[in-house]
């Protein structure tokens, strides 16, 4: 028995063998046209739920950078762990400056807004309760962050220098309607009492109980004057785009080089519940995957199977007259791989139709917990995911072809003729 | 040495359920080369079961069996698989061709199957065997598209076109008309007389075992006479 195979005659045998597997695939379209079918419903369900996922992401991202934090915030070193022991510490002082220099060297700010904050008590209708001040600059903010909506009256930025916006339920507390006067007291940097008449000009609603209940704002500069401090501890700043990564880098250097005693906060580090959300979000979406693949990988091996017990005869052919086992395998498995591949890219292109076409236009859902404004969902090809969703589909898909390859493979030779009828 | 095969004691049992079944009891017997030897027997005498060993695609479950004179009894199912790709040509009653392919594709196969000729060598050869076999206009058919007669006519191409050392047929006319099996009754003898392969047939039909040189009687998996 001694071949000379030349590798020629070899590539045509294989040739051969294929071109029987592309074949046998149109032989038997409406078999193939459901196992197309239900590899591609899978793709598709895959790549629409990866947008989705996608866009959620993307919106909720955004909707936590123009809630409450901006995409950067500064302040000096130590603020956040020792604050409420020294309440008036770590004052920075030149805003203006820090912002051109911002703006000159890293890039185009949307808002760069200094916030205070303070413990004090709201006098009215011979009713006081204490609460969390914050001076802020209000139509920067405004620009910017969407958390505080108005309820009641107006904004804190419509209204003159002593004006104060209050929590609504605060307000329900105090009993105060939009017009009311209201003092509030403090202490100051020095140490002294100090107390200032304010005109409640609006209420306002987060959905954060915490603030909605025991949180009011007035104007940066009247905080000022009123604690007797320069500046504030919190630069809260955002940039043109929302893609404020890229200016990470350059920003920390700025400041660092602007004054050593300031440190940079990414959005994501203050707002902690966003990683935990997304993290769960990914779960689900790592599950679904797999329902997904499982579901469709037993549907096409038991299309794919059926299909080859009505081809054991020809299985049992092969073999009599001489085709060795491997080559059987390898022709089914051919067969699964190009099935898979082909109905993985009818899926990936049937989601983009879906992305491109049904959901054009997004969805919009109603504002999630803690959220204030509606949460709108765009759907974009998730080019970056695709290579990935097709290897793995196609892996998963051609691989259910593996065991009824092999099944296949090892039929007993006599038994599959006898399916020759 | 100018005996192909020499079966020695060779009985094949089945197992159906937990009774077995003695297809081949205990049976002896040469083949030599070239000859032309027809089976008989009545049905369930173990005919079928004789040409699968024979074919090399069912061992016995004991005696040996020398093919060429080598002992092929315990031989590995590659090895089993290269000596029918080379040596062994099949024609089965039910025809047997493969769906996807036309005629003259069916027995390409056997060639490329073979990995030993150019793709010009492959049409080549298997266009004469397609032309031996008198079916030239039928040769882009698919089997489906053909009679009963012209399929068989197909198979027995593709059984020739590799020279093998040994036909085996079970049955071939036994699906086919009277007049149809006598065309392929021709088409046998011109092998046997031309090509003189070795030709091994299992049949009911009394014309092939009229044609054969030796006639070969089995009973209940036994040599009954010859
Ligand atoms: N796979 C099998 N399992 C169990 N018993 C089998 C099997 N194949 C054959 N037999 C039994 O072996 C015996 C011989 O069968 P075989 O097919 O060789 O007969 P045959 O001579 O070819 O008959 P026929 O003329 O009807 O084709 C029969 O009794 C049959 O029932
Ligand atoms: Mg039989």
């Amino acid at each position: 028995m001694n071949k000379s195979y030349t590798v020629n005659a070899r590539i045509l045998w294989w040739r051969f063998l294929l071109m029987a597997s592309g074949r046998n695939l149109k032989r038997s379209l409406r078999r193939t046209a459901i196992s197309l079918l239900a590899i591609s419903s899978a793709v598709a369900a895959m790549v629409v739920f990866q947008s989705f996922v996608n866009g959620v992401k993307s919106t909720f991202r955004h909707n936590v950078i123009t809630s409450n934090y901006g995409h950067y915030q500064i302040t000096r070193h130590g603020f956040r762990k020792n604050e409420s022991d020294e309440p008036f510490a770590y004052q920075i002082t030149d805003a203006a400056k820090l912002r051109e220099r911002i703006e000159k060297e890293v890039g185009p700010l949307s808002f760069f807004a200094q916030r205070q904050i303070f413990y004090g008590l709201l006098n009215s209708n011979d009713r006081s309760v204490g609460g969390v001040g914050f001076g802020i600059e209000a139509d920067e903010e405004r620009r910017f962050l969407t958390l505080v909506q108005v309820e009641e009256g107006k904004h804190l930025a419509e209204g003159g220098d002593l004006s104060v916006f209050v929590g609504y339920k605060l307000a329900e507390r105090l009993r105060l309607k939009p017009g009311d006067n209201v003092t509030a007291l403090v202490t100051t940097k020095t140490g002294s009492m100090n107390a200032l008449d304010l005109e409640m000009v609006g209420t306002f609603k987060t959905g954060i109980t915490q603030l909605d209940e025991g949180s009011y704002f007035i104007h940066h500069r009247m905080a000022e004057q009123l604690l007797k401090v320069e500046g504030a501890p919190i630069f809260m700043l955002g940039f043109n785009d929302d893609d404020e990564l890229k200016y990470q880098k350059k920003l920390n250097k700025v400041v660092a080089d602007h004054d050593s005693t300031l440190e940079v906060a990414h959005w994501r580090q203050l707002a902690e519940f966003f990683d935990n959300t997304m993290g769960w979000v990914e779960n689900q979406v790592f599950v679904f995957r797999i329902i997904i693949l499982i579901i469709a990988t037993i549907s096409i091996v038991t299309v794919f199977m059926m299909g080859l017990m009505e081809r054991m005869g020809e299985f049992g052919t092969m073999r009599a007259i001489g085709t060795h086992r491997q080559s059987i395998a390898i022709m089914i498995f051919f067969e699964s791989i190009l099935q898979s591949t082909l109905g993985s890219l009818i899926g990936i292109g049937t989601g983009m139709l879906i992305i491109k076409g049904l959901l054009a236009k997004g969805i919009t859902m109603p504002p999630p917990p803690l959220m204030s404004v509606p949460f709108h969902v765009t759907f974009l090809i998730p080019w970056a995911n695709i290579p990935v969703t097709l290897a793995l589909c196609v892996l998963v898909a051609g691989g259910a072809g593996v065991l009824p390859a092999w099944r296949m493979a090892r039929i007993r030779i006599v038994e599959a003729l006898g399916r020759n009828v | 040495m100018s005996e192909i095969y020499q079966l020695a004691n060779v009985s094949k049992t089945y197992m159906v359920g937990k009774v077995p079944v003695d297809a081949l009891n205990g049976l002896t017997l040469s083949i030599r080369k070239g000859e032309f030897a027809a089976l008989q027997g009545p049905s369930g005498s173990g005919k079928s079961t004789l040409l699968n060993v024979v074919g090399l695609i069912e061992k016995p479950t004991g005696g040996t069996i020398r093919f060429r004179d080598q002992d092929v009894t315990n031989a590995s199912e590659g090895l089993l698989t290269d000596l029918r790709q080379e040596c062994i040509g099949f024609i089965f009653q039910s025809f047997n061709l493969i769906p996807v392919l036309s005629a003259l594709e069916n027995v390409e196969y056997a060639l490329y199957l073979e990995q030993k000729f150019s793709r010009q060598e492959v049409h080549a050869r298997a266009m004469k065997a397609i032309q031996s076999v008198g079916l030239e206009r039928f040769a882009m058919h698919r089997p489906a598209e053909l009679s009963g007669g012209q399929r068989q006519r197909v198979a027995i191409a593709r059984a020739l076109v590799k020279e093998p050392q040994i036909i085996i047929a079970d049955e071939p006319t036994a699906n086919l008309d009277s007049k149809t099996a006598a065309q392929i009754l021709d088409l046998m003898k011109r092998l046997k007389d031309e090509l003189h392969t070795t030709i091994f047939v299992a049949t009911h039909d009394k014309a092939i075992a009229d044609m054969a040189e030796r006639i070969i009687k089995i009973k209940d998996g036994k040599i009954d006479e010859e």
